[in-house]
């Protein structure tokens, strides 16, 4: 266990500082929006990446309502905060783009608004799980936050692609047209992109982990707790 | 089926009846409402090309925190006298719980919004009472009112239901509110013509698949 960690904290690191090195020297200043476009290598990752845990949380709950395993619940839980994770970062970065490109730190941009409301359904989830104290309430409620909140997930992906946007055209991805970047460019997205990944699968695998072992612990302390109240009775 | 139906209306039928003897809710909520539309109209500055935009953003506002309070209300009275147990042991699928408790709470608020509308259209001074503004306030209040049954049914549960339930809640209707305010303002916009019918299809696209997707989870929210 220590070991995988450690090599895939490693792989990390070593992803990390290749993205930096060519997002600061290797790749070369855009024409049109200037050394603030170089945040994009790190903004389109994370905003891309947001859009998984939807899809992690609608499989993981349904399934946990169907077949009732902490597991599905911990894959869930560990999901939703990683996503609110990426979500705030990409909405910073965003909006520090924003600001020097846009001259607004903020527009009502439906990309914007339904990555705000993602942003909004994945504390309110957070939140019922605090706000519930019995276990089986907890992850049954947090479920079904779960799949509506992944459902407004499909309205961020429908806002960008059909309502009207002043998001820049897309340059990568199945909607982009061909040979729309400079090779030294499509590098530098290639490896901060696997940069990310390989974050976001670390801190997926390491939450759930912990969540597990969390709910490992309640169940033996329910289980202590019985026995105790055996004995003292006896 | 008609048994099935009949379920659904004794469950609502309680509720009303409930509401009728007390006027407790109806009465409350529309005071509030009525004050926030006022506030907000006084707020909001004066401005010719903006009264459409001003006029459906107000009264989609009042609507959204009237939904709020009638379904809050609705599961608290339930809850807090023990009375959600009873109905949750009674002999009826749990859907037909979920259904019963939408018509009621869709009930309380039609009643609301018949008075809020002919308010607004005299203090607007904009034709609110038309077809196609009704077809738009039916479909998004029939969704509204859908997702809000289900997230008080969850949120009565919790340590803090009067905070989780707007924090659930409101992200979750932004979509179906935003459509209603969009539609609302290009109904009442003259020279939008036939394409209303687009707008009201939307909306009731949405408000169904709300409906489903929370009669569905209903099941699971009171899996007692």
């Amino acid at each position: 266990m220590l070991l995988q960690n450690r090599i895939m904290l490693g792989l990390i690191l070593i992803a990390m500082m290749s993205a930096l090195y060519l997002i600061f020297i290797m790749v070369p200043t855009d024409v049109n929006l200037g050394v603030s476009q170089r945040i994009f290598y790190i903004h389109v990752p994370l905003a891309v990446l947001s859009l998984i845990p939807p899809i992690i949380v609608f499989i993981t709950s349904t399934l946990y309502l169907v077949r009732r395993s902490p597991q599905w619940d911990a894959l869930a839980h560990s999901s939703v905060e990683v996503g609110l994770l990426f979500t705030t970062l990409a909405l910073v970065t965003g909006s520090i783009w924003a600001r020097p490109t846009w001259g607004v730190w903020w527009t009502w941009d439906p990309v914007l608004t339904t990555f705000l409301i993602l942003w909004l359904v994945y504390l309110g989830y957070l939140l019922i799980r605090s706000y519930t104290v019995e276990p089986d309430k907890r992850a049954r409620f947090s479920a079904i936050v779960g799949i509506l909140g992944s459902i407004n997930a499909l309205a961020v992906y429908l806002a960008s692609e059909l309502w009207r946007t002043i998001h820049p055209d897309k340059v990568i991805g199945p909607a982009a047209e061909e040979n729309a970047l400079d090779p030294a460019i499509q590098l530098g997205i290639l490896v901060s992109f696997i940069a990310i990944l390989l974050l976001f699968a670390y801190t997926i695998i390491f939450r759930t982990r912990l969540h597990s072992a969390v709910n490992q612990i309640g169940s033996l302390r329910d289980q202590i707790d019985d026995l105790v109240y055996r004995i003292s009775n006896k | 089926m008609k048994t099935y139906l009949t379920q659904v209306w004794d469950i609502s039928y309680k509720d009303i009846r409930l509401e009728m003897r007390t006027r407790q809710m109806a009465v409350s909520v529309l005071v509030i409402v009525i004050a926030l539309m006022i506030v907000t109209n006084l707020a909001i500055p004066k401005s010719v090309d903006a009264t459409f935009t001003t006029t459906a953003t107000v009264i989609w506002l009042c609507i959204l925190i009237a939904s709020f309070m009638v379904v809050m209300r609705n599961f608290v009275i339930e809850y807090d006298q023990i009375g959600f147990h009873g109905l949750i042991m009674c002999p009826v699928p749990r859907d037909a719980i979920y259904l019963g408790k939408v018509v009621s709470n869709l009930i309380f608020l039609l009643v609301i919004e018949s008075i809020l509308f002919p308010l607004s259209s005299i203090l607007f001074d904009v034709p609110l009472l038309t077809p196609t503004v009704t077809a738009i306030t039916g479909m998004a209040t029939i969704g509204i009112v859908a997702a809000g049954t289900l997230f008080a049914a969850i949120s009565v549960n919790t340590k803090a239901r009067e905070i989780m339930l707007p924090v659930l809640f409101f992200p979750a209707v932004i979509p179906i509110v935003l459509a209603a305010v969009d539609a609302t303002q290009n109904a009442l916009n003259p020279s939008y013509g036939a394409k209303i019918l687009e707008d009201i299809g939307v909306l009731a696209a949405l408000s169904l698949a709300i409906i489903a997707t929370s009669a569905i989870l209903f099941n699971f929210a009171v899996d007692e």
